[in-house]
């Protein structure tokens, strides 16, 4: 799996590419570890391209989303593929994650809820 | 019918390595799409299942998987080398929301026809899995969501 990163108005926004399984999982939660410990706590995850996910990836990401609550984060989805979508309904994952359509609607729910507070 | 033996060692790199292969074999045999999907995932699972807690990530135990594959249906196997694996999945408890793991046996159960776990003669886990070839894979998954 390909990680590329890049920030907007103040989201760390990652765009996955490839499978999301065991390996790739924990070089997911490693790379989202450092974001962590360089204060980045505003991350969004970008799915268009992962062509696999399996319970590994899903507890990897589970993994990422508890850490961001620790650290008084957010951690949004977005752009998710049907079947994978279809695996975060069946693991009724999808009431515990933020997910979006777009990446755009994403990262633009971090700036209304900065105006919120 | 169409007859595939594959040994892994026992390292998280080999379950890329697996798939790959999966895929090339599938594609093969003209499986595309959900049922392709489907069987790729049930296979993941198992594989890293038997990596994990079979073998412990011990890469002097190997994974051994036969695919059997005709025009009506798709057999697959997957044997680990370690021990005491059928309790393992008979002591196993549903995971919580926020758990990390614990839910790859649902998902083997779900987006296969029928799956049986078994014990091998030297103790590990042995589990089976059978795919049916419809024209468009209707997974189990649907009476779920």
């Amino acid at each position: 799996m390909d990680f590329t990163t890049r920030e907007e108005n103040g989201v760390t926004i990652m765009n996955l590419e490839g499978r999301l399984d065991l390996a790739s999982g924990s070089a997911l939660k490693e790379h989202v570890k450092k974001l962590f410990e360089e204060e980045k706590t505003s991350i969004h995850l970008n799915l268009e391209n992962v062509e696999f996910i399996n319970s590994s990836g899903l507890g990897a990401l589970v993994s990422t989303m508890k850490e961001a609550r620790i650290r008084k984060g957010r951690l949004t989805l977005s752009n998710l593929a049907n079947y994978v979508q279809e695996i975060f309904e069946i693991t009724q994952l999808s009431h515990i994650f933020e997910i979006y359509p777009t990446e755009k609607e994403a990262v633009n729910s971090y700036s209304q809820a900065a105006v919120a507070k | 019918m169409a007859v595939y033996n594959m040994i892994y060692s026992s390292v998280s790199e080999s379950e890329e390595k697996m798939l790959d292969e999966l895929r090339a074999i599938l594609l093969k045999h003209d499986i595309d799409g959900s049922l392709h999907y489907a069987i790729s995932l049930v296979l993941s699972e198992a594989f890293t299942n038997a990596l994990v807690h079979g073998n412990k990530k011990d890469p002097r135990r190997n994974i051994i998987i036969k695919l059997a594959i005709n025009d009506t249906e798709v057999c697959a196997e997957i044997e680990d080398e370690g021990q005491h694996g059928l309790e393992y999945i008979k002591r196993r408890q549903p995971p919580d929301l926020l758990s990390e793991g614990g839910r790859g046996i649902d998902l083997m159960e779900l987006y296969s026809d029928s799956v049986e776990f078994t014990e091998t003669p030297t103790g590990g886990l042995k589990v089976s899995f059978q795919f049916s070839r419809k024209s468009e894979k209707e997974t189990n998954v649907s009476k779920y969501i």
